[in-house]
């Protein structure tokens, strides 16, 4: 642990350490969006509701509602692979804090399921036509189902660290909070929505579509806004942290990592105060922010890792990753996995030429 | 010994395969909708655009949307729930396979996601696309919904028949067990099934249709009931293909699982009764309410399958390699000389109210050794199952375990754990007496202890294998 991620772990554990940081950074962008993105529904419900309804709905708000189903479709199933690494990793640990929160851990599924379905009817034609107020239950609802979730998971692995007072948890009932550590991840959840949701808006600006100034204004607000609540909750939280888990965070494994997620934060920052001043989205300073947003994101994992890693018997824990990675199967994913993206661009390439050509029908129809 | 004690909860009066095995029978039902509904949406776009059936077109578009809203959101998410119950129920079982089968997992996962993005973009742009994408879309999303149950039936069919992998620990060993290809097809008609009767609910509620388009859409829809006609010889396939011991539960041998695979049989044959008599004789129009009976009956047939199947593997949770309790055979003999909970962690929560440390010891042993399959005064209760027995014959009983009953797995503990056992299960009988006083007579230990030297630390079913391995020497 005196080398930077992820060398100095022998090559098994290095690997699989890899492995789950990579596909939880891709699982945590997609939960930053439907946590955030749920919260802004919230948010300009709200405001609707205030207004009496009278107020046009953003376009923000529309795309937000018509691709949140999805997300969450997609947040769930970018979940199951760091799940599986997370269980080769520490199964234990995991295992254990499973089972410490109970039923509180299997809420998670009936508020999840509630939550989706709350989405897919945020974003039903009929909802549409119902009082402002109605709308902004349902969102509230969401947005409550998924942010319980977090919290959830968040406490979990907070548990999972504990290994010294599993025994008490047990006896006692009661268990540390995780909630100090969701608010690094709500309030860094908001800079990325920002800059998925302006993927989402450039791709309607390509189809002619004019995205308002006053949008960007928005996405910039808030994604500069998220910047700098996260950057104050993650110092609070060092601040606050004790010393080992700050040593831990500026240790040789995780130092180079700090200064990605410092830098993540930056370019983010740079870019919203570009994009304000150009008022426009450009393809190059959103490829530059998505990649601040993922450093910061990979940033932060890592830092999440080497506070884990200084917590568990690490040492006891390669013989079982040694294990692992002597059973067979890697050669026939990789081949799967490059067949199934292949098929998927091939899916893609099928969706948007077949789009192209209806709307080229429709065109001439019109003529 | 470094043994994995987890925390053990509490389900009430429910044991936790009563969960495991509601949620379970959900997650499959609703999978076998997804899966079966992916072919037969190729099969219907196939009608729509060769001309061969009018209506295909508007009732694809609403039944995918029916996939997409059950399957999508109950079945992802029971998937995952079935994940963490297991956790819940058994930690060790769902480590070992993922241990063992990883990268598989991994491989189901990749088409997991193939599954929902093309699934999604059907449903979102499948109206304004060409035939010729709407089919690419609809096979690629059917070939990774039936290669998804290609992967998880590999490693749950190792469950009951891990095949060579006990002795080699190959991968492909384990996953291309015996029963593998048999569940696999069995699986498939099942699936195919489900689809059919859940279309003719699908088809009664759009009201789209005139009562004409509806009859259509039925009968082309009953064609995927066709395959219904291979279900006994897959069965008898896949009977055949599992352990005699597995095999003899099912076939009497355990009055609640003869029952349930009864009732598999029963429902199975009342469906298919109907489909080839009503709807493919006949051409018998369906309405909304007996398509809906229909697919209840598909459940219960579901249902009385997985409990078979779940059923059949005890006293193992993966044969011959953990028991029901997550020990291994390897770890009995161990367990019995160090005692089974010394090392556990984990205190007994309501400890105060038990009236000495004998019986609190019980309380500890029953939680680590029985307490996954049984309660103390609920279903499957200790008191209701041992209540009546004589001291020494819940003694005996419960010593030679795996031979009072060859489902059950051995007693992995001491002696004095044993008697134990028994004073909880004796002073819970009695319906918890103030006053209970300890049992430490030395000649009771030392009887004990025979009884345990004498049943061996091997399970039944080992201990057969073994003796026809030295008959076949």
């Amino acid at each position: 642990m005196d080398k930077p991620f992820p060398f100095g772990f022998p090559p098994p554990t290095a690997f699989y350490l890899s492995l789950y940081i990579a596909s939880w950074v891709v699982h945590v962008a997609f939960m930053h969006y439907v946590l955030a993105g749920t919260a802004y529904l919230v948010g300009a419900g709200l405001a609707g509701f205030i207004q009496g309804g009278a107020r046009a709905e953003s376009l923000v708000t529309r795309t937000l509602r018509d691709w949140m189903p999805f997300a969450v479709s997609m947040a769930i199933t970018a979940g199951v692979a760091p799940l599986i690494f997370l269980q080769i990793l520490y199964q234990r640990q995991f295992y254990t804090a499973n089972l410490l929160l109970f039923d509180r851990w299997m809420a998670i599924l009936p508020a999840l399921i509630v939550g989706f379905y709350l989405t897919y009817l945020l974003k039903a034609v009929r909802t549409e036509s119902w009082p402002a107020a109605a709308r902004l239950l349902i969102a509230i609802g969401a947005f409550l189902c998924f942010a319980f979730t977090g919290a959830t998971w968040s406490t979990n692995h907070v548990v999972s660290l504990k290994a010294g007072e599993w025994a008490c948890f047990y006896e006692s009932g009661v268990l540390v909070s995780g909630v100090p550590r969701v608010f690094i991840w709500f309030a860094s959840s908001f800079g990325t929505l920002a800059w998925l949701v302006g993927w989402q808006l450039f791709a309607l600006q390509r189809r002619a579509l004019v995205v308002p100034v006053g949008i960007v204004g928005r996405l910039a607000a808030l994604g500069l806004a998220s910047v700098a609540c996260t950057a104050l909750a993650v110092g609070m939280y060092y601040l606050y942290a004790d010393s080992r888990t700050q040593a831990a965070i500026v240790g040789p494994l995780a130092l180079p990592y700090l200064l990605a997620f410092i830098g993540g934060l930056l370019i983010q920052a740079v870019f919203w105060l570009a994009a304000l001043r150009a008022r426009r989205l450009g393809a190059l300073c959103l490829w530059v922010a998505s990649a601040g947003g993922l450093l910061s994101l990979l940033g932060v994992a890592v830092m999440r890792e080497a506070v884990r890693l200084r917590d568990v018997d690490v040492n006891g824990l390669f013989a079982r990753h040694a294990d692992a990675r002597s059973v067979g199967g890697l050669t026939v994913f990789v081949t799967f996995a490059v067949i199934n993206a292949l098929l998927i661009a091939w899916g893609f390439r099928l969706v948007l030429r077949g789009l192209r050509r209806h709307s080229l029908g429709a065109a001439s129809r019109v003529l | 010994m470094d043994f994995p004690y987890y925390p053990v909860n509490d389900f009430g009066p429910v044991i936790k395969g009563m969960v495991i095995g509601g949620l379970g029978i959900v997650h499959v039902f609703v999978a076998q909708f997804a899966i079966g509904g992916g072919l037969l949406m190729c099969y219907f776009q196939w009608l729509a655009q060769s001309g061969r059936c009018e209506p295909a077109r508007r009732f694809l578009d609403g039944y995918f949307k029916a996939i997409v809203l059950i399957s999508f959101v109950i079945g992802a998410l029971t998937g995952v729930g079935m994940w963490l119950i297991t956790i819940q129920t058994s930690a060790r079982t769902i480590g070992l396979m993922v241990d063992a089968f990883h990268w598989i997992w991994l491989i189901e996962w990749t088409f997991f996601v193939l599954e929902i993005i093309t699934g999604y973009a059907f449903y979102r742009y499948g109206p304004r696309l060409d035939d010729r994408a709407r089919m690419t879309l609809l096979v690629l999303y059917s070939i990774a919904a039936w290669f998804s149950l290609f992967w998880v039936n590999g490693i749950l069919s190792w469950q009951l028949t891990p095949g060579e992998w006990t002795a080699t620990k190959n991968l492909w060993d384990g996953f291309f067990n015996p029963s593998f290809w048999p569940s696999l097809l069995f699986r498939t008609v099942t699936s195919m099934t489900t689809a059919a009767l859940a279309a003719c609910v699908v088809i009664n509620t759009m009201t789209a249709h005139d009562r004409h388009q509806r009859v259509t859409l039925i009968h082309r829809a009953s064609h995927f009931l066709v395959p219904m006609a291979a279900m006994p010889l897959l069965g008898i396939w896949y009977f055949a293909a599992i352990p005699p011991d597995s095999r003899s539960w099912a076939l009497g041998g355990s009055a609640a699982m003869t029952l349930f695979l009864g009732l598999a049989i029963g429902a199975s044959l009342l469906i298919g009764l109907y489909a080839f008599v009503g709807l493919l004789g006949k051409k018998l129009y369906i309405n909304a309410a007996t398509a809906a009976l229909l697919c209840a009956l598909a459940l219960a047939a579901t249902a009385g399958g997985e409990f078979v199947r779940e059923g059949v593997r005890k006293p193992y949770t993966i044969r011959e390699a953990l028991f029901s309790n997550s020990i291994t055979e390897s770890e009995v003999a161990e367990l019995r000389r160090i005692g089974s909970v010394t090392n556990d962690p984990f205190p007994i929560r309501d400890a105060g109210s038990y009236r000495s440390d004998q019986l609190r010891l019980g309380a500890k042993v029953f939680r680590f050794q029985c307490g996954v399959c049984h309660t103390i005064n609920g279903v499957n209760g200790l008191v209701h199952l041992a209540g009546s027995w004589r001291t020494d014959q819940k003694r005996m009983n419960i010593a030679k375990l795996q031979h009072t009953k060859a489902f059950m797995p051995p007693f992995a503990g001491s002696a004095e754990e044993l008697e134990a056992l028994v004073q909880l299960i004796e002073w819970e009988t009695e319906k918890r007496p103030p006053r209970w006083p300890d049992s430490v007579d030395p000649g009771v230990t030392a009887q004990i202890q025979q009884w345990l030297d004498e049943a061996g630390t091997a399970s039944v079913t080992a201990q057969s294998r073994l003796a026809s391995q030295r008959g076949s020497d």
